[in-house]
């Protein structure tokens, strides 16, 4: 069972708490998630970039002292419009999920 | 930065090459080293050391090969979005339509005489749909170079099956067997034939005006023709304005009107006599009984009911029509123009199959060559630097 955009989604889900660079938002989806969700590397920043042409996330990159630099994005306003299109999108989903699951299950309890 | 890293950057560096902008490609390849940094230092910080935490997180982009193709799968779909297919698929049958009206309207331009009911017309369609299905090939070349390679080569094979498809079943599939060496001696006739044209349409002009003239009166009747007296029959038509051809006529010498038109049984020097005895120019009169046979010393004259069917029976792709106008002079010319437009015909039939096949080469040579440069120079670049690198990295992995 698949909700479409959820790769968007998640991302722009951890974005929309602080700016984050890539590895971090990767490990973020696992830490929110407790480990259930990964965003592998080949299918985060080709999400990214997306993105970021699509204008719902933004990156600056952040020179770092002694290290590669970094490129931050952070979620822009449209990018919050579309974080709550997909979360409306997925109470709907979810509830018409469990308007079939558990519905049954209440009825196999009668 | 580590050893590995550093030979997948620049791996990843040369499968980016030449797809992507310079700006794009720096700034993926810098990010994805940072990642990699990162992961590094965690993995280390976790207690796992340099060399296995380098592998660890070089195995989790996956090849080189992948990351790029990743990136620029990515960026092509998002560039055009899920309108992508359809605006590629209007862009092409756009191109194809208009190719094919401009090559029409280029070549019927070009033409050097007008001949109705041939098949000169299908040249400039041949050739529009020829030339748009190359440009089109190289046009999806363009917009699939981002892909992999195994899709432009599908591309590229379509394109190719129906250039050759349409050269085998297409209407252009009885080639003339003039050599394309000939080249230079057809553009010779052609343009011979076109001064020719001129000069015989503007001597048909003064004849056909007094007959027209003359019989205006009788436009729209039937002629009636005794066999006995064909050529006093004939003659009546327009004394002392035409004179039928010796060669082709046994009423020698004697005055007529009207023109000859090869028919279909050209070995038999069958020929139609059409009236210049019209309702108005380029158009033919109502003759006399259907299908009456003349012997004569070198041809069988047929006279056909209406012009409808003596225009139905004329194969022009077999022969092209002659005139039998008038004196000598004329005669002359008429011969001459037979000769140089039978062999213009076959001219044009060649030039139909040479510039179809050039086309057909030419869409071969530029996206083979095209081909060629993507996988020969484009792995040139990406992979010679990198052979050491790369062989380390196997013997890592291994």
């Amino acid at each position: 069972m698949a909700f479409k955009g959820d790769n968007d989604a998640l991302i722009l889900g951890v974005l929309a708490e602080r700016a984050l660079h890539g590895y971090e938002i990767s490990k973020q989806i696992k830490l929110l998630s407790k480990n259930t969700l990964a965003l592998p590397e080949n299918k985060l920043y080709p999400a990214l970039h997306k993105l970021e042409e699509q204008g719902f996330i933004s990156a600056e990159w952040i020179p770092q002292h002694g290290k590669p630099d970094r490129k931050v994005y952070s979620i822009t306003s449209d990018g919050t419009k579309e974080l709550n299109n997909h979360r409306s999108a997925w109470k709907k989903f979810v509830t018409n999920i469990n308007s079939v699951m558990m519905d049954a299950v209440a009825k196999e309890g009668q | 930065m580590a050893r590995y890293a550093e030979w997948y950057a620049v791996e990843l560096d040369g499968y980016l090459k030449g797809r992507m902008s310079d700006v794009a490609k720096f700034e993926a390849v810098k990010e994805l080293n940072s990642h990699f940094a990162e992961h590094v230092e965690d993995l280390v910080e976790k207690g796992m050391n340099s060399m296995d935490a380098e592998k660890a997180a070089l195995a989790s982009f996956g090849s080189p090969r992948d990351a790029a193709l990743n990136l620029l799968n990515q960026g092509s779909r998002s560039r055009f979005g899920k309108h992508f297919f359809s605006l590629a698929t209007v862009c092409i049958v756009l191109f194809v339509i208009f190719g094919c009206l401009f090559m029409q309207m280029l070549m019927l331009s070009l033409n050097p005489f007008s001949l109705d009911n041939t098949r000169i017309r299908s040249f400039p369609i041949a050739a529009g749909l020829l030339i748009a299905i190359a440009l089109c090939t190289l046009a999806g070349a363009f917009l699939v170079r981002r892909l992999p390679l195994l899709r432009f080569g599908c591309a590229w094979l379509v394109g190719m099956a129906i250039s050759a498809g349409y050269l085998l079943v297409g209407p252009e599939k009885h080639f003339a067997s003039i050599p394309p060496s000939e080249f230079g001696a057809r553009m010779t006739v052609w343009s011979k034939l076109n001064e020719e044209t001129k000069e015989l349409a503007r001597i048909e002009e003064s004849i056909r005006r007094p007959l027209e003239q003359r019989y205006s009166s009788e436009i729209g009747s039937v002629v009636p023709i005794d066999r006995a007296k064909a050529g006093e029959t004939i003659l009546a038509l327009a004394p002392g304005l035409l004179k039928v051809n010796p060669s082709f006529v046994e009423v020698v010498g004697k005055e007529t009107s009207g023109y000859l038109a090869p028919g279909r049984d050209s070995e038999n020097q069958d020929f139609y006599l059409r009236s210049r005895h019209s309702r108005s120019p380029g158009t033919y009169g109502q003759i006399t009984n259907e299908s009456d046979h003349f012997p004569v010393p070198n041809l069988t004259l047929k006279y056909y009911k209406t012009a409808d069917e003596a225009i139905s029976a004329w194969e022009p792709g077999e022969r092209a029509y002659q005139y039998s106008l008038g004196d000598t002079d004329h005669r002359w010319i008429a011969v001459r123009q037979h000769d140089l437009l039978n062999k213009a015909m076959g001219y044009a039939d060649a030039s139909r199959y040479d510039t179809a096949v050039g086309i057909l080469e030419l869409t071969a040579g530029i996206t083979l060559g095209y081909l060629a440069f993507v996988v020969g120079i484009g792995w040139i670049v990406t992979m010679i630097p990198n052979l050491t690198l790369r062989s380390s990295y196997k013997r890592l992995i291994a």
